[in-house]
Formats: C-alpha cells, structure tokens, sequence
C-alpha cells in the first residue's frame, strides 16, 4: 500500500560481498544407532528396504513425522575382491553397491569402462591412486546432509568401533582394549593429508595409538570425503594386523549357518542389512564438524543527516501537526525500525528489522549494514 | 566469550519477500534502492511537556518492542520515513480526509458513509433505485438517500469526495497558505494512489474539475469523471491481491474568505489550507453487476453475504428488501505525502422484495 521513498545503492560503493564458514559439532553416540528405540537388531529407527542394499538410520522411529534421516550404511565389496563369488550372499548387489560408491567418489581407470565394476578405481588406504593398497571389502557409511551440511571438516572426523566380542565389542577382552578410534587426524583444513579426487578431497582414517587390533596407525583403516559426506571403512579393522581374528569372530551371527563369523565372513555368508545390523552393533561414537558456506551480501544503506527525518506513519501528525515538533525551527525526528530493500521496480524484495528503534534527526548520519545470506 | 562487534555499523540480517523469492526464483533477483520505515512506532507517546526535558521525550518510543521480519510484503513497510526535500522547518503535513460536509451529500455530490462508516455503494442501477426507495421510506437504517452512490458512474455523479490538506486550524485556508504550506514545500498531492481488491473492482474513476468557490461564496463543485482507468501495474509494496491505480488529483481552491457569508468550514472537510482532492467512484467486474434476474456471481456467497437486509441493526432489521453485500476496504494514499486513508466499501446488488 505504501509510497515509501527510496534511496539508490550504489553497486560500486553500496554493495559487497562477503564468505563465512560455519561449523557445528555433531556427535552421535553408538546407543541412537543401536538398542535405544527397540531391541537389536529390530530398532524402530532402522529402515530396511526391500531392495536390501543398505539400510537407513533415523533419530527417531521413522514412522514419525519427527524422526530425522542421519545415515545409511551399507557393506559391500569390489568385483575384484576374494570374496566375489557367486556363492555369497547378494553377491550381486555388494558388488553394485561398491561400484556406485566407487565409481562416484574414486572414478575409473580407463575413460571409458568396458566392465565398470571391473574397471572402476578401489578405495585405497593412501592418497596415491595406483590401486594398491586397495580397499576392496568396506563398510560405507553415507551420512545425510542434514548433518554434514556443505561439508564434514578436514581433521574433525572420528568413529569408535568395537572389536571385542559380539556380547561386549567395547571391553578389554582377548587384547588390552577392544575400541578402535579410526579419525583423520593427518588432515587439515589446508588440505594436507588429503587429496583430491572425482567425489571432492579425500582424507584417511588412521587407528589411534591404543587400536587393540594391533593397526600400525601408520596405515589407514578407512577413507573420509568430506564434501559427499562419506566414510569408508575398512573390513581389516575388525581384523588383527597379522589377518587373524581375535574377539571379532563373533562379529554377526548367522541363523542360515547357525554359528557365529567374522566380518569378513559376514561379508560373504551374510545379507547386506545383516551385516550392516552387526556393524551398527560396533559404532561406539561417530562425531566431526560439519561446515556450512554462508556467501552474504551487504548492503551499506547511508542515510544522510537530511534525510528521512519526517514519517508519513498516522500516528506522526496530530491535527496536521507533526508531534514531535513545537515550532518549526525544532528539529524533526522520526525513528527507523525496518530497512526495505527493493528492485528498479520498486518490488520489497527483502526486509530488515532493528532490535529497537533507532533515532534518526539531522544531527546524526546512520550507515545501516543490511546482509542477506545465500 | 567473544566481544560483540561494536565497529559503528548497524548490521542487520535481512530476510526474503514473497516478492524477493520469486525474483529469486524467476532469476531477476537485483537490489538496487532501500527504504526505511517504523510501522510499529506510535508518534502519539512522544511527549514534548516531559518535566525532565527533551532527553526524555521519546522514552515510551525508544522502548517499543519490533516485530520480527516476515515474508510478507502487507506487514513490512506500510509507512515509509521521507525526507522532504531535507527541508528542516516543515511543521504541518498533509492528511486526507472525508468530504461528507452536508453541503455536497445534500446536492447530492458526495457519498457520505453509512451506518458502521461504511460506504455504500450500488453495483448497478435496479440496486440503486431499491436503495433509494428504502431511503426515502426511511427503511433500512440509511441516513438520508445521499448515503450511497452508484459504480461505474461517469460524470458529475455522486462518489466519495477526498480532500488532501491541513486540517488545523491554527493556519488560515488562504491561497497564500496554500502556496507556503503545501506547493512550496511539496507537500501537494498532484496523484493519489488508490489500492483495491482485484476480485472486485477493476477501475477507478479518473477527474477533471475542481473544489473551488462561486462568487457568492457557496461551493463550485466541477468535479467529474471523465473515464475509468485501469490498473497501474504491481510493485511500490502493493498490498497482496490488490490492484493499484494511479489518479491525478484534483485542485481544492476552497479558500477562507470573511467577505462571504457562506464559512468555508463547512464545504470542506479540511480546517486548513486545502492542496488537492479527489472524486472517487469504481468500475466493477462484470459479474458482480448482473440484475437479480441474472446468475447471481459465486463472488457474493463466496466473500460476502447473500440475500440480507440493510439495517444497523442486523437483530430486527426494518430494511424490506434484500440485497447481496460483499465488505472490501480501499486504500488511499497522497503520491507526495504518504498520507493514507481506509475506506470501508460495501457492495450491494438487489436480490428481490
């Protein structure tokens, strides 16, 4: 309804922009991921699909309208993995599962595959793509963007699993301690310890000094991509360093053979939600930062000593009067609660509001900085 | 605990239109002019006798709570600050007010405002003529048959008579005053911007003629309507679902003169020096004109009432006919001065009795 008079922004002089990087902690404890909405593994905030290659985690029981999607988890493995037989268990889809995964974040090594699944470059244990050190039986989560927002930060990655028995995976047991803290601790917001792949920059996860599994924290365990929100892990962390196992032969528990196996066993033995199920079971702590890239616009609203010091608000005249004002010499004086930012067309495209009024008389010059997120 | 950033600046988070998303949206997202306002503000709390001087006059104001920004453009900006030409000394400003002085609902001029200050306004000719016999036999609750006009009337018809002045009379309504306190400074509403519900109405009347004065003193009312124009386009805050017309206002010449007999008080609605006025009458969509023989438009049930009375007293009503009404308000605002005024309407179409 209104007429309001306007004053031009300059772009040159008026208007800049400006970049900001948010970042919040996130942690989530092992009890949202499984036991705390229903016994294990039948937890309310578990979906399962029917195409069964991976399974979701909610915060909530994901009936509810309240529930938030944080993570899916698949297991998987590569078409050149000792375990790709037609005799595993969705032997298939694991492979597909890899492939995608692959495929996304590491690319292929020709340009232009005959057999992708075949072809397709492996998560590697270090930053060099040469396909050794291959990962090539993982346990991948993907985590929602409600939580990573733009992205996970370099170095504030860390997941705790537990590698004793399947009754206590988080206890000393065979070896002095039965946690593995797998983080990325080598890299850093500059980008060392990371390189860059087809799926963003790529970091490792290292075992902590104290892996009871024998890890040299030397050789990764896992991979981070911080810009898809990614981690790969590594079957091996359920493994000793010298490929035996220890506590981890109760990793899963299979009904079909009726004895428990090993991750790699359940790798093979067992289905993907299976497997994934006994993974969930060993996340003791997941918890990084996540980093939201706020692009701003300012705009320098000036207003001079001149102006804007009468209102056309109702309430400003009395009897044609303007109230606040004995004679006419007196000084005007009007206060400013809202800045309305418009097009050449006069459209409000945005508002701003002031916690308080602010006075605005011809003795003083007010610069309001307005900002407008992107 | 971090410090907070006193560097000078004011800096504020500014928040998306309707407008500003679609633009978004649409790709022509493009700031270039801010304005400033202070809806929430009442001037009325401003105390000038405060015994403890002028620091403290604006207690009340400076405490004001602010709304939070919205979305929508209605609760944003409605009253902008201006800044007049950075002239320091203006004292008076323009409001608009109401001609309803019995001099022009008697010659039958102006539309005066009905029971509830509402005006009443015909949307077609056998609706007019059922108002005007209720009128005359004092039914209905109307005050005098001058209470109502017809839409779409060209001419010198009756329509609501706006006038954009000082109303103080502290300043004589003289031609010199005039000048000096509202040409001058440019405070002179040459347009007034009229805002109405696009479902209902589709034009306004646009003027020729003026308010000025015979030489025996009584009112010389040349007012007329000249043709109806149509919309001015969006933008400029419009209210949601309104359309915004653009019509020139009109000279008031009512000046005061002790050489007559006749008190200029009494043919304006204004005290003071008078700038400008307006004759003001609507174009309807078609389907709300059609006779009570015709379809009845869904407008009616679907915004308004169907088949009622006139009366005040909606309990016992002694109306004897029944008319469809539908309740809308205009908004009226001086191009210079951003002075406003609301004005209920409602419309009436004859249904039967």
């Amino acid at each position: 309804m209104a007429v309001i008079e306007t004053t031009a922004l300059d772009d040159d002089v008026d208007v800049t922009t400006t970049r900001t990087l948010l970042h919040e902690a996130i942690p989530l404890t092992g009890t949202i991921v499984s036991g705390t909405y229903g016994t294990h593994p039948n937890e309310e905030n578990i979906k399962n699909y029917n195409h069964g290659m991976f399974q979701s985690i909610y915060d909530y029981p994901y009936l509810s309208s309240s529930a938030n999607h944080i993570f899916d988890i698949s297991a998987c493995y590569s078409a050149r993995s000792v375990l790709s037989s037609a005799a595993s268990t969705q032997n298939a889809k694991k492979i597909n599962m890899y492939t995608e995964f692959a495929q996304t974040l590491m690319g292929f090594a020709s340009g232009s595959p005959e057999n992708p699944a075949a072809d397709v470059r492996c998560f590697e244990s270090d930053l060099v793509l040469d396909n050794v050190s291959r990962m090539n039986e993982v346990f991948i989560i993907n985590f929602s963007r409600l939580l990573t927002k733009d992205q996970i930060k370099k170095g504030s990655f860390s997941i705790t699993l537990g590698t004793g028995a399947y009754g206590s995976p988080f206890t000393p047991g065979e070896t002095a301690s039965h946690g593995v803290v797998l983080s990325d601790n080598q890299s850093t917001a500059d980008g060392k310890g990371t390189t860059s792949v087809l799926g963003g920059d790529m970091g490792l996860l290292f075992a902590d000094s104290a892996d009871g599994v024998g890890h040299p924290v030397t050789r990764a365990s896992g991979a981070i991509f911080y810009q898809a929100g990614i981690a790969v892990i590594s079957s091996s962390v359920f493994m000793q360093s010298n490929g035996t196992v220890t506590g981890s032969r109760n990793f899963h528990y299979s009904p079909e053979v009726g004895r428990w196996q090993t991750a790699v066993q359940a790798l093979t033995g067992a289905s993907i939600s299976g497997a994934c199920d006994s993974f969930r079971h060993r996340i003791q702590n997941i918890s990084f930062n996540n980093t939201t890239e706020i692009n701003s616009k300012i705009y320098f609203c000036r207003v001079p000593h001149n102006t804007y010091n009468y209102s056309s608000n109702p309430t400003y005249l009395s009897a044609s009067k303007i109230r606040v004002k004995n004679a006419a010499t007196d000084a005007p004086v009007s206060y400013i609660t809202t800045i309305g930012l418009y097009n050449e067309s006069m459209d409000l495209l945005a508002t701003a509001k002031l916690s308080e009024p602010l006075r605005k008389d011809p003795t003083n010059d007010i610069t309001i900085r307005v900002r407008l997120d992107y | 605990m971090a410090f907070l950033d006193n560097s000078g600046d004011i800096i504020l988070d500014a928040v998306l239109t309707k407008a500003g998303r679609e633009a978004m949206a649409d790709g022509d997202f493009k700031i270039t002019r801010f304005g400033v306002g202070d809806d929430e503000i009442n001037y009325g709390t401003y105390d000038l006798s405060h015994p403890s001087g002028s620091a403290y006059y604006d207690l009340e104001i400076m405490q004001t709570p602010i709304f939070e920004a919205t979305t929508h453009i209605n609760s944003e900006i409605n009253y902008g600050l201006l800044s007049l030409g950075g002239n320091k000394e203006v004292l008076y400003m323009p409001s608009i007010k109401i001609n309803e002085k019995d001099t022009l609902t008697r010659e039958g001029w102006a539309c005066g405002a009905q029971y509830d200050r509402v005006f009443f306004v015909a949307v077609n000719s056998e609706t007019w003529e059922a108002i005007l016999l209720e009128a005359g036999a004092g039914t209905g609750g109307m005050t005098g048959d001058k209470g109502f006009m017809l839409a779409n009337k060209s001419g010198q018809e009756r329509g609501i008579i706006l006038e954009s002045g000082l109303d103080t009379n502290l300043i004589a309504a003289s031609s010199t005053n005039r000048t000096a306190y509202l040409d001058t400074p440019g405070l002179l509403d040459s347009s007034f911007y009229v805002d109405c519900d696009a479902k209902f109405i589709n034009s306004v009347g646009k003027n020729t003629g003026n308010l000025s004065r015979d030489s025996d003193g009584s009112l010389n009312n040349s007012l007329s309507i000249s043709s109806y124009v149509n919309a001015t386009g969006t933008g400029l805050g419009n209210l949601e679902g309104h359309t915004r017309f653009s019509v020139s206002g009109m000279s008031d010449l009512i000046y005061e003169d002790s050489s007559y007999d006749i008190d200029d008080d009494t043919l304006s609605a204004l005290r003071g020096p008078r700038g400008s006025c307006l004759l003001l009458n609507f174009g309807l969509i078609d389907e709300l004109t059609t006779n009570a023989s015709a379809t009845r438009s869904r407008l009616w049930s679907d915004y308004g009432r169907t088949s009622k009375k006139l009366d005040a007293h909606l309990q016992s009503p002694t109306g004897t006919k029944y008319y469809d009404v539908i309740d809308t308000v205009v908004m009226v605002q001086g191009s210079a001065t951003g002075a406003t005024i609301q004005l209920p309407i409602r419309l009436l179409r004859y249904v039967s009795g």
